[in-house]
């Protein structure tokens, strides 16, 4: 293979690989806060990618109404449940009013601008903000209830949210895939290397975010309690930390990476509504190369992975998702036996 | 026991007879070809029955393995244009390879990695498949002959229809048989964990093995059928979304029960074919809406089982009581050595920052029951699981009838004449008492998964039943033989775990902490049992909380405080001792 | 006689098949420390368990005349008692000061935040050697000194009822002495304790009031001074003399 050909797939393996490392990043807070082996994550990536095709279009996005109805139901739910609890009924009103403010802000804005041709950037903060507000209310409407529960059961429940974000994706838009404008038009020549302006953008997001969130998570107090409930969750409740709150606030998180990384990844790819499992897969392989706990370990793993797709596709074209897939199977036993020998039964 | 009805026999024979009329009747065609794909579902719904109800490991991919059944009938078919017979062959021996290759590979996998990496290859083969110049890719290969039984060609949906459905029932039939067995019951004791199977000598690997290669087979033959049946094959029959609808019908038809099996995959395909119907007229637009509230059917599932998933409906269909006779198997001629039966010498574990257990020297004599005794934190627990075979030791040696056994795995222990009991009792709670005790018994027996489903095993099933039942008598609970297991009382659980240790034949009974939760009647019917099983010859090596029992009961009680040795004397000397009272009191500080 | 902060009624607690606590009856007043001694399995753990609302439990449970429902850590932990387990649960992948400036999460961003200042200086001048630890991480601490420290983030949540669960569990004799001076210390300060454990010397030796446990039940009951002069503890510990 000569250098020049090295380096196209070194800089495409790349280019994929910054937008897994979003997702790898995103599947391991989930899980080191919520032990929730999230696959539906992938499913924010398309909503945030189509919302916004939607938007530029002039539609106002069916994600919007999933998101009230979900907010609505949210609400209701926990209202409902602190009524049961005998809390005074202006407290409990005045709560519900407060947790539906800014998704009814959303709407309106939406709702105002969406025939008004806003600039790409406007649109594009609203598909996230639209986006990101739905990971909390998944997180409360179908995890929530299940704080103790195994981890095969929050598997499965993931994959009952997959299915039915994913029959949703159609309902909203379509079987027709979309391809966003770019951010970032044009190429930066580096050498002999020819790099997308928009894959430049994307990777320079991706650190600055992924620096970002390492920032919050160690140093501010906030982060810290976050970090605790993963650390040792009964010692977390017994300070009075919240992890219900905690599982909320890491959903909303995970949610905007996934938006995020579906808005960047949009202008290269073209994103259909069944795409996100297989993207929400690979990111998760990822992170479960991580251990799904150590951060710079599911980011390497997640480079890795789009490195492997990008080599794996130029020799066998056909097959790279398969390579990709039964890549991980190796990692998987390796974390086992490491796993086991640390103490754990089998 | 007065010969009765099979009354619980009554469900399953008139469902026999309603599927084998129905075809006769003028039905419209289209029931016929929805039993016809309940049919095939069924056929891998009962694997996963075994796979996940029962052995308790979770898979994602069993899509897969009805993929290979399909694309090697077909291939063999359309490009080589061989007999689906052939096709048949091919596909289980293809089968067998893929299955035992991840079968080695994933069920090492622990905890949740292994849901991960059923779904890890079972998309992995979807490509595959998808890919394939030579499998269609993702068009997929067309144009199967039916399946002819001599010259009779099954292709009519009836014709089609009592062959799969006669095949469906000899396996729900085989799986019953097998189940019922001393595989089967290897094989249920697999749920809580592979430490109880373990100490009873079960060699735990290789019966996942056989879970996974089974629900493989019939994964396998069921996609044979799904091919001459459809008459074409495309990757959709392996996809991931296939592999879920699968655990789906299981969980719905309560994961464990094979009468389940049948009606998850029949609520599943009326649900998903009426859906279809019914969202296109509701939303007044074509499209594939049920995946939708299929989503939310499970999660709200999941949610409202307060027990998770595996707590679902535990509708296991009782066999009837089979007759017994107690009647111990012979017991083996185990050298005896001159000496104490068990020896501990200079044993030490140490983790890291922590000597748990700090050389420690004691004997135990055939025929004495030891207490090994001291307060929180003394290592008793963990010297426990160190002659257990449960943790290795960093050093020191385990002598048990003169042989070294210091590392060897709880297995190996076992077949050397140790057997143990736990802190929290460890037993199939849906078995009954007897099964349950046969448990142990499971090294004496040697008839396989083969013998069980020919029903070739009756007599050394005869022969493992009465000698379970002759130690339940020792033990004193032979009036609740046939019951379920989990409806005894806790004192009576304890007890069913020393008659299971008890019928591995040993020379050493460990037990641990066996009065825990008692209350005072159970404790004194405990004590009575040791006194008798002492009185026989067995040694028993007991760590105990429970002052009152330990002071009455044992001959000799070792105390260990801070990992070391403390004291060892009769239970008077010990109680009179200023440093145990010390240790246990505490000093003023 | 001081008033009452803690009511327990008629409290059971089972676990699967196994009742573990049976009609346990206890008072415990402002300003006491009240240790409950009794060997192990006698279901110590699991009392105060259930007391901060960990567990589920049948009975009641009355906080300074408040109805605590049961199962409600939350419930329990807003009123103002914090537990002390016998893990712990400390946040080892966090420093001293982290696991400190946690205990007062529930005051971040209110009215009084600025008071977490004090109360840290003063968690500090009780146990100096954390503030000569304060940037080590949690995990890397001895056993003494994470018993410290996990006494420190409970006092930091401004605690009404301080439960403390085996203080002494793994600790050298010295250092043993050194908590439980801690623990009178913070009485004498005027702090409520309800504290378990197995040495029953050292405990009561401190306390103002002594129960024992035995098999779910309290078999004791008096002053801590009385109490601990009462042969009868070494058999419940012992076990009855061996004929």
């Amino acid at each position: 293979m000569d250098p020049s050909l090295a380096g196209i797939l070194l800089v495409d393996g790349l280019t994929h690989g910054v937008i897994y490392v979003q997702l790898a990043i995103a599947c391991v807070l989930i899980f080191s806060v919520t032990r929730i082996a999230f696959i539906a994550l992938g499913e924010f990536v398309t909503f945030g990618a189509l919302s916004l095709a939607a938007l530029h279009d002039g539609r106002v996005p069916g994600t919007l109404w999933l998101m009230l109805a979900l907010a609505f139901a949210s609400v209701l739910l926990d209202a409902a449940g602190a009524l049961r609890r005998h809390e005074p009924l202006v407290r409990v009103t005045v709560a519900a009013v407060r947790g539906l403010s800014l998704p009814i802000l959303i709407a309106v804005v939406v709702y105002w601008g969406s025939t008004r041709g806003w600039p790409l950037w406007a649109n594009s903060l609203l598909a996230l903000a639209i986006v990101t507000a739905l990971g909390p209310y998944t997180y409360r409407l179908a995890f929530e209830r299940l704080a103790d529960a195994s981890l095969l059961t929050l598997m499965i429940v993931s994959v009952g949210v997959h299915f039915v974000m994913t029959g949703l994706g159609l309902v909203f838009f379509g079987a027709e895939g979309s391809r966003n404008p770019s951010y970032w038009e044009g190429a930066t020549i580096a050498g002999s290397l020819r790099i997308a302006n928009q894959a430049l953008l994307t990777a320079i997001v991706s650190i600055l975010l992924v620096v970002a969130l390492w920032l919050a998570f160690r140093f501010s107090l906030r982060g810290k309690a976050l970090r605790a409930t993963a650390i040792d969750r009964f010692g977390a409740r017994l300070v009075g930390i919240s992890p219900a709150r905690a599982g909320r606030l890491t959903f909303a998180v995970a949610a905007l990476l996934a938006a995020l990384a579906g808005l960047l990844a949009a202008p290269g790819t073209t994103l259909f509504y069944d795409s996100g499992l297989v993207i929400g897969l690979k990111g998760f392989v990822a992170a479960v190369a991580g251990g799904l706990l150590s951060y710079p370990a599911a980011a390497a793993a997640a480079l890795g992975l789009g490195l492997i797709e990008s080599f794996g596709s130029f020799y066998a074209s056909a097959y790279k998702e398969a390579v990709v897939f039964t890549a991980i199977l190796p990692v998987l036993l390796w974390l086992s036996i490491r796993h086991r020998r640390a103490g754990g039964e089998a | 026991m007065t010969r009765s009805l099979p009354i619980d026999r009554i469900p399953v024979v008139v469902a026999v007879l309603l599927l084998a009329l129905l075809p006769m009747l003028p039905v419209n065609e289209y029931w016929i070809t929805q039993l016809n794909f309940i049919g095939i579902a069924t056929l891998v719904v009962l694997g996963l029955v075994l796979l996940t109800g029962v052995a308790g490991l979770t898979s994602f991919g069993q899509a897969a393995f009805v993929g290979i059944g399909a694309y090697s009938t077909g291939y063999l078919c359309v490009v080589q244009q061989l007999s689906p017979w052939l096709g048949l062959l091919l596909g289980l021996a293809v089968t067998v390879v893929f299955a035992g290759a991840l079968g080695l590979l994933t069920l090492n996998l622990s905890g949740h990695f292994l849901p991960l990496g059923t779904i890890a290859w079972g998309v992995s083969l979807y490509f595959v498949f998808g890919n394939t110049q030579a499998l269609g890719k993702y068009d997929g290969l067309v144009g199967l002959p039916p399946i002819s039984i001599g010259a009779f060609a099954l292709d009519t949906g009836r014709s089609f229809y009592y062959f799969l459905w006669g095949i469906v029932l000899l396996s729900a039939l085989a799986l019953s048989r097998l189940l019922n067995s001393r595989t089967g019951r290897a094989l249920r004791a697999l749920k809580d964990g592979t430490a109880m199977p373990e100490a009873m000598g079960i060699n735990t690997f290789r019966t996942k093995l056989i879970a996974f290669l089974l629900a493989a087979l019939v994964a396998s033959i069921a996609g044979w059928f799904l091919a001459h049946y459809q008459r074409t094959v495309d990757p959709s029959v392996s996809s991931l979304r296939a592999s879920i609808d699968y655990l789906f019908m299981a969980v719905i038809g309560g994961v464990s029960s094979i009468g389940g099996a049948l009606a998850g995959a029949a609520a599943t395909q009326i649900l998903d074919d009426r859906l279809q119907v019914w969202l296109p007229k509701l939303t007044g637009s074509e499209g594939h809406y049920e995946v939708i509230v299929f989503g939310i059917l499970l999660v709200l599932l999941l949610q409202s089982a307060n027990r998770g998933l595996f707590g679902l409906l535990a509708g296991w269909a009782t066999q009837r009581p089979r007759r017994v006779t107690p009647d111990a198997l012979p017991r083996s001629d185990r050298p005896t050595s001159q000496g104490p039966l068990l020896r501990v010498r200079g044993l030490t574990k140490q983790f890291t920052g922590l000597t748990a257990v700090d050389g420690i020297d004691f004997d135990v004599h055939a025929g004495e029951i030891v207490g090994l005794i001291g307060p929180n934190g003394a290592g008793k627990s963990t010297t426990f699981n160190l002659i257990a075979g449960a943790l290795p030791p960093t050093s020191g040696t385990v002598t048990l009838n003169g042989r070294p056994v210091t590392g060897w795995s709880a297995r190996a222990i076992a077949h050397e004449g140790l057997a143990r009991s736990f802190q929290h009792v460890r037993m199939v709670p849906e078995m009954t008492v007897l099964e349950n005790v046969a448990l142990g018994a499971h090294c004496h027996g040697c008839a396989g998964v083969l013998a069980a489903v020919l029903g070739l095993d009756k007599r050394e099933e005869q022969a493992l039943l009465n000698d379970a039942a002759a130690h339940l008598v020792r033990v004193g609970l032979a009036a609740h033989m046939h019951e379920p297991a989990g409806n005894l009382s806790l004192g009576s659980q304890r007890l069913l775990e020393i008659a299971r240790a008890l019928s591995t034949d040993p020379a050493l009974l460990l037990l641990d902490e066996p009065a825990a939760g008692l209350r005072h009647a159970e404790k004194l019917a405990l004590a009575e049992v040791l006194r008798a099983l002492s009185a026989q010859g067995i040694a028993i090596l007991l760590v105990e909380h429970d002052m009152d029992l330990v002071m009455n009961v044992t001959n000799r009680i070792v105390v260990m405080e801070f990992g070391r040795l403390l004291l060892s004397g009769t239970p008077r000397e010990v109680q009179a001792s200023p440093a145990v009272r010390a240790a246990y009191l505490g000093t003023e500080v | 006689m001081n008033p009452e902060l803690l009511r327990v009624e008629a409290l059971m607690v089972r676990y699967g098949k196994a009742t573990v606590l049976s009609d346990l009856n206890l008072v415990v007043r402002k300003g006491t420390v009240v240790a409950i001694v009794g060997p192990n399995g006698a279901g110590k753990s699991t009392l105060l368990n259930a007391l901060v609302g960990a567990i589920p439990s049948v009975g009641k449970v009355e906080f300074d005349g408040e109805r605590m429902r049961s199962f409600d850590l939350d419930q329990r932990v807003a009123a103002g008692i914090a537990l002390v387990p016998e893990s712990r649960a400390l946040f080892g992948d966090l420093s001293v000061l982290d696991n400190l400036l946690l205990g007062a999460y529930r005051f971040i961003g209110q009215r009084g935040s600025a008071r977490s200042e004090d109360h840290l200086a003063s968690v500090f001048d009780l146990f100096p050697r954390l503030r000569e630890r304060r940037s080590q991480l949690a995990g890397t601490l001895s056993g003494g000194e994470r018993q410290m420290l996990a006494l420190g983030r409970a006092l930091m949540m401004r605690p009404r009822l301080l439960l403390l669960d085996e203080p002494s569990i793994g600790l050298a004799p010295r250092i043993t002495a050194d908590v439980f001076a801690s623990i009178a210390r913070l009485r004498d300060a005027g702090m409520t304790i309800v504290l378990v454990e197995q040495n029953a010397r050292a405990a009561l030796a401190i306390a103002d009031e002594g129960h024992v446990l035995e098999t779910g039940r309290l078999v004791l009951s008096g002053p801590a001074s009385e109490l601990a002069n009462d042969a009868r503890i070494i058999e419940t510990y012992l076990g009855s003399a061996v004929s």
